[in-house]
């Protein structure tokens, strides 16, 4: 339920799987995002910072000012505990949303079509 | 309103398209930063919360710059690399709209709402012991036409703190609090009355209420030497210690005791914090120490003194800690405590057996029942349940207090608030403490509710500003920011 108000579960999901073992910057996490999954998501701005303040509401991550490779000062954001078990269980939903829909495509035979 | 919110987009919207268009053609460097100025704008327009407009506006200028910066090492030309790094953002009344919808400001409602009902029961209770006082000739019948006549100014003045940017306490911690220790030396000056618009102040009580006042102060000079090192916390203990010298010079030395016990909390808690950024265990034996010994050192010398003054100090040890029958004020907390006893839990309760068989009225007997013991009074009149029920609020108020105060992202928000409570909380302790027949150290009215203008007006400015520091939850002030978890 709590996902709507944060725009879209998977969307949230894959931003604290993210900066699950390293903090980031948000141009960072878009950058991340895109190498990560070969340019199949392409996260726009506008969608992650309403996000990224949202969870930092709900206290799901805090923010700092740090300094990033470049030397320039850049927003960044660090996972909660618990953000960590909001992450666990996207993931638990996921994985028996995904076994799911691989049981029932799994399950189609295209001979007898 | 939402008709002129939705012109005021729209002619921003298109106002950024045409100056896209401009760009484009033009070669002027100039022109792509005001593009994405202009792109900036147009998502500001849309976020009500006008103060964090320009901390989000930082963030989306830097992403922006960042993926300007990838595009032309990607090999793009800069203009194309800025107007593509804009379009990538998304469109900008929607993102601004979003953005709006999580950056609201939020009113506190439970403690404004408990503001209300204590401002309701207070006239209530104000306006009952004020027709008592008039049956007699006691000092408490005034009271109630000043209570009423504080009451709009309070509220004003709680209003006004609320809107008002209470990071200017931030901006300016040490002319804030220099200020104000400067006022309590002149009020220092004045030993008795002061004529002011037809009000007479007792300059040496209104003393105790400049120490509350000077705790957001205090707070936001430890928020001005966060990062600082040892000798930040020196300046923060010096800077204690100047009000100490300036409150220490009042007649009222309790004064003295409220700001410093408040001001060692605000200390303690932003150590603990790790503001300074220093060792912790280290950071508070450099102040716990000395603090502690100057305590020793002070009751030392206090029994080491011959004559009067010597035993008026064991006097009053005798009265308020031992409470003693044979002290006036450890006779007074005795008396509460029987009245308490011998009261109903709802109804008029009997008169203690420590009255003598003259007196038949409790009014005659009880010191300041109309203000200072109002609570114990009431309690002999109306039952137990009285003393529950404020028991009840003043918990229920200060717990909601505490967890605004825990809530607080931002570290000036955290410190101010967290002085307001303490100011608010110490209050209520003794106040109750005397009243419940617990002991009396010293009493102060309780806040809101018993008389007292100063006190009520105080306390609307600290409600005021903690209630400002929640409304602009958001705010993030703190530029080298060391709140890491």
């Amino acid at each position: 339920m709590k996902d709507k108000s944060i725009g879209g579960g998977n969307t949230t999901m894959l931003i604290l799987r993210l900066i699950e073992n390293e903090d980031m910057y948000g141009y960072q996490m878009i950058d991340a995002l895109e190498k990560k999954s070969n340019h199949v998501f392409a996260l726009k701005a506008g969608t992650l910072y309403p996000i990224l303040h949202g969870l930092e509401q709900q206290e799901m991550i805090t923010a700092y000012d740090g300094v990033s490779e470049e030397g320039r000062q850049r927003r960044y954001y660090q996972i909660t505990k618990k953000g960590r078990k909001l992450l666990d269980e996207k993931k638990k939903e996921w994985e028996t949303y995904a076994s799911a829909i691989k049981n029932v495509m799994g399950g189609i035979s295209y001979a007898e079509v | 309103m939402l008709r002129f919110k939705e012109k005021l987009a729209r002619k921003i919207r298109t106002g950024a398209d045409t100056a896209t268009a401009e760009v484009i053609d033009a070669d002027n460097p100039k022109r792509y930063a005001d593009d994405s100025k202009r792109y900036m704008e147009a998502v500001c327009s849309q976020i009500r919360h006008q103060k964090v407009r320009c901390y989000i506006a930082r963030e989306l200028e830097d992403h922006i710059e960042d993926r300007k910066i990838r595009l032309i090492k990607a090999g793009i030309p800069e203009q194309e690399a800025l107007q593509s790094a804009i379009s990538d953002m998304g469109d900008a009344i929607e993102v601004g709209q979003e953005l709006d919808r999580i950056h609201r400001p939020r009113p506190e409602w439970g403690i404004i709402a408990v503001t209300a009902i204590m401002l309701c029961i207070g006239v209530y209770v104000q306006y009952y012991l004020s027709r008592i006082a008039a049956e007699g000739s006691w000092a408490g019948r005034e009271a109630f036409y000043k209570y009423m006549t504080t009451l709009p100014v309070g509220i004003v003045v709680l209003l006004a703190v609320y809107f008002a940017d209470y990071t200017v306490l931030g901006k300016y911690p040490k002319r804030i609090y220099a200020g104000i220790l400067l006022l309590s030396s002149v009020l220092n000056l004045f030993d008795g009355q002061i004529g002011f618009y037809r009000h007479n102040i007792d300059a040496r009580y209104q003393m105790v209420y400049i120490a509350l006042l000077l705790l957001p102060a205090y707070g936001a000079v430890l928020y001005g030497y966060r990062n600082s090192g040892y000798g930040g916390i020196l300046r923060c203990g010096a800077a204690a210690f100047m009000a100490i010298l300036v409150l220490g010079y009042s007649q009222q030395k309790y004064v003295l005791v409220i700001f410093a016990a408040g001001g060692l909390i605000l200390l303690s808690a932003a150590m603990a914090k790790g503001w300074f950024a220093v060792e912790k265990k280290k950071a508070f034996a450099l102040v716990y120490v000395p603090t502690l010994l100057s305590i020793f050192g002070f009751f030392l010398l206090k029994v080491w003194r011959y004559g009067e003054e010597k035993n008026l100090f064991l006097e009053a040890i005798k009265g308020k800690i031992l409470i003693s029958q044979e002290t006036p004020d450890g006779f007074l907390v005795l008396f509460a405590r029987s009245i308490i006893k011998n009261a109903q839990f709802i109804g008029q309760g009997e008169l203690s057996p420590m009255v003598n068989s003259n007196t038949t009225r409790l009014e005659e007997i009880l010191p300041i029942w109309w203000g200072d013991f109002s609570l114990t009074y009431l309690i002999h009149q109306w039952g137990i349940v009285v003393g529950i029920l404020t028991l009840t609020i003043f918990t229920f108020l200060i717990i909601k207090m505490i967890r605004v105060t825990f809530k607080q992202k931002n570290a000036l928000g955290f410190i101010i608030s967290l002085s307001a409570v303490t100011a608010i909380g110490m209050q209520c302790l003794l106040f109750l403490s005397a009243n419940l027949g617990m002991c009396l150290l010293v009493i102060l009215p309780l806040p809101l509710m018993a008389i007292g203008q100063m006190s009520f007006l105080v306390n609307m400015v600290l409600l005021g500003l903690l209630l400002s520091a929640h409304r602009n939850l958001d705010i993030i002030l703190d530029l080298q920011s060391v709140d890491r978890l």
